[in-house]
């Protein structure tokens, strides 16, 4: 008899001629999430184990973190022997209600899965003077995992994980990241469909506080487990603010920021082979944000711009980046942009051709050209 | 680099790590009866007797080491704020370990008084004596300003108290007071007065509270019968005795100088907080059109380290202190300039030509 933690996995088993391609991803990336913890990890049939291990809780609660992965259960490993069950469900000590469910995979085994769950149920019965049989609102079930390896797993509980796609093999995406709640957010919805991203943060420097930056490193740490962050670029927007600033209709302050964010993006995709903007925008949620707002900065994008929380509540977003660790960091007071170069009023419906006019009162092109030769690269994977 | 934020803390000087070194390698519990212990607990009263000699306190009276100076106030208030139907006075002036606690204690319900201030932050003495009634029971007053450097003349407004009843309880955060001019508690004549070691070259986490009469207090921590029952916790030796020297090697210095060097080399349009009521190596300078986090951090580049009077950030408070003195359009350009030990004159020169360019080109650089 073995202690084994048996992993499940999600949508893996619906991608036909791809299964092997994903299953051996969320194997590595498995195997990376591990790879500081002393155990082994196993493929069985559609199901992966983790065994010889130590710290049971902190395996489980990593591969919680792991894309791919539907649920965790606790597990023992035994033969696929009727009376080798049997004596281990025995022995199983119950005072409330219960059912047994049983799930015979291995087809070779000789009682059908309700006879058996029936059988075991019974005999759960006959030892344990205070169990009752409760088969809709159980507050245990003995789960019996009969497999085709010859195998057999019981376990109680099951501990769901994210579920999604396992990350790729390639850093697709380019998240644009602040220090505020929505971006890490965003970032995180975009890995759970197996979307790996480095990351890039723009800061106006010293018009912001270094701590800021920091703050934002913080969140870049915090979020790399589930985004499989490697590289953050920080990239200096101040001299283009300072330029906004003084030369073009204050309205349009944010409004011609983003669209520099976006360029600065572009060019970093084309650089690195990124293959995909990630933004934190939520219609409507700000001025900058709403669909007039959008439409301008995806005027100027060269590579898809994806928004996964463009339909989101603040609140639903809130409850995400509390449940990833993120928000407590999001809230600390250091913020990205200076308000001397916040608009009292900022243009709600901008569009394109007035962007493009404000655009044209300065050298844009060199003012880009100069941030992004600026930019510093953090190696955040160590 | 030049440091210029000595008000938020000094760098400890050699002797008194030395000291806070050695000292912690002496590791006995001063509360315990062996002989090694015993002499920790000597070591510390040593160092009580040579802080009451060296504030020349009043007869009978005695110190007791705290965690901090926000903990030797906290203590006080904890003390002296216990009845619904009399009067507690403070100065809108006061160090927010004072100031929050006391805003505490108004939401429980107590009658709590705020003091507004001068032009330069020192409290407005007149408003203070109007508050003066027979319910008043307690009255706290900052020494000097840790925004602005003002002094409060505790001596001559602690005589007009207790002229008045001497039955109100006097207290001062001396914090940013000692080693700046010369003054003896006794003079002060003021019930409880509180100082702090790393502001004066010593350690962070020491603290003290010197307690006219240590009959009418009443501890905050309570357990395990440390400093004579008035403060419980293990003693830090190390902290207490780090604490001493560095009190021992204060040397008061003539700053004016310096002062001088820095006001006639500001340029710009700017508030002058700081006047000559003030101490002379705390000034507060509020421009205008600039922040004074960003001139912070400007000013960090070029390796001088200054304080701010507020951030440059909606979400944290503006300074409750400069906000009631300083025109509103001055308020987010307040910076503080504070310096100690034996920076020269030319280091203030040129710290205030570099403050000076840094708001000019600031100023240049989003004008439009």
């Amino acid at each position: 008899m073995n202690n084994v933690i048996l992993i499940r996995f999600s949508e893996i088993h619906l991608k036909g001629g791809n299964k092997k391609y994903f299953l051996k991803l969320l194997y590595n990336n498995i195997k990376s999430a591990l790879k500081d913890f002393s155990c082994k990890i196993e493929n069985i049939q559609n199901r992966l184990l983790v065994r010889e291990y130590e710290d049971e809780d902190t395996i489980i609660d990593t591969l919680k973190c792991v894309f791919g992965v539907h649920s965790i259960s606790k597990a023992v490993e035994i033969d696929n022997n009727v009376d080798i069950i049997r004596d281990y469900v025995g022995d199983i000590r119950i005072d409330n209600t219960f059912k047994c469910d049983v799930n015979r995979a291995d087809k070779s085994f000789p009682i059908r899965s309700n006879d058996f769950a029936a059988d075991l149920g019974e005999l759960i019965l006959n030892n344990n003077p205070n169990a009752k049989v409760d088969i809709h609102n159980p507050k245990t079930i003995v789960h019996v995992d009969i497999r085709e390896t010859g195998k057999t797993y019981i376990f109680y509980d099951v501990i769901y994980a994210y579920s999604g796609l396992p990350l790729g093999e390639n850093r697709d995406g380019l998240l644009l990241l602040s220090g505020g709640i929505d971006s890490p957010v965003a970032g995180f919805c975009m890995a759970k469909r197996g979307l790996r991203q480095d990351l890039l943060h723009f800061d106006s420097f010293p018009y912001t506080s270094p701590q800021a930056k920091e703050k934002v490193i913080d969140l870049a740490k915090t979020i790399r487990k589930f985004i499989g962050t490697k590289y953050m670029y920080i990239c200096s927007m101040t001299k283009l603010q300072e330029e906004f600033h003084i030369h073009c209709n204050t309205e349009y302050a944010i409004n011609l920021l983003r669209r520099s964010m976006i360029r600065v993006a572009n060019i970093l995709c084309e650089k690195y082979k990124y293959k995909t903007i990630i933004t934190g925008e939520s219609l409507g949620q700000v001025a900058s944000q709403t669909i007039e707002s959008l439409t301008t900065t995806n005027a100027v994008a060269e590579y898809p711009v994806l928004r996964p929380l463009i339909s989101f509540n603040k609140e639903e977003i809130i409850s995400i980046a509390k449940d990833i660790g993120t928000f407590n960091i999001s809230i600390l007071p250091y913020e990205d942009c200076c308000t001397v170069f916040l608009p009292d009023n900022p243009i709600i419906k901008p569009k394109t051709k007035d962007s493009e006019k404000e655009e044209a009162k300065i050298n844009l092109q060199e003012l880009i050209n100069f941030v992004v030769e600026n930019i510093e690269v953090i190696r955040l994977d160590d | 680099m030049l440091y210029f934020d000595n008000a938020a803390t000094t760098k400890i000087s050699q002797k008194s790590l030395d000291r806070y070194i050695e000292a912690s390698e002496y590791f006995f519990n001063p509360s315990s009866l062996y002989a090694p212990a015993t002499k920790s607990k000597k070591l510390i009263e040593d160092a009580r007797a040579y802080f009451i000699k060296y504030f020349k306190g009043r007869a009978g009276s005695t110190f007791i080491f705290t965690g901090s100076a926000s903990e030797s106030n906290n203590s006080v208030l904890s003390a002296c704020i216990t009845r619904k139907d009399k009067k507690y006075i403070f100065s809108a002036g006061e160090h927010s370990s004072i100031y929050e606690t006391a805003k505490y204690y108004k939401e429980l319900g107590y009658n709590i008084i705020f003091v507004p201030l001068n032009k330069n932050g020192s409290i407005n003495e007149e408003l203070l004596y109007k508050e003066l009634d027979d319910s008043v029971a307690f009255i706290s007053i900052i020494h000097v300003s840790n925004e602005t450097g003002a002094i409060n003349d505790i001596a001559s407004i602690s005589k007009k108290i207790k002229g008045y009843n001497p039955n109100i309880t006097i207290h001062s955060d001396g914090v940013q007071a000692v080693g700046k001019f010369d003054f003896n508690l006794n003079k002060l004549n003021v019930d409880y007065y509180t100082i702090s070691a790393h502001k004066i070259n010593g350690p962070k986490g020491v603290g003290a509270l010197y307690i006219a009469n240590k009959d009418k207090f009443k501890p905050l921590i309570h357990g395990g019968g440390q400093e004579m029952n008035l403060r419980a916790g293990t003693e830090n030796l190390s902290g207490i005795l780090a604490f001493r020297q560095a009190l021992e090697d204060l040397e008061i210095h003539d700053y004016s100088e310096h002062k001088q060097a820095i006001i006639y080399n500001l340029s710009g349009e700017y508030v002058l907080v700081s006047d000559d009521n003030c101490v002379d190596n705390i000034i507060s300078v509020c421009f205008k059109g600039v922040r004074g986090e960003t001139i912070q951090h400007m000013l960090e580049a070029k390796g001088i380290i200054i304080g701010t009077g507020s951030a440059c950030n909606s979400k944290i408070k503006i300074n409750r202190v400069l906000d009631s003195i300083v025109p509103k359009e001055y308020i987010e350009g307040a910076v503080r300039l504070s310096f100690g030990g034996d920076i020269g004159v030319d280091d203030c020169k040129n710290v205030a030509i570099s403050l000076s360019d840094c708001v000019s080109e600031y100023i240049g650089r989003i004008k439009k």
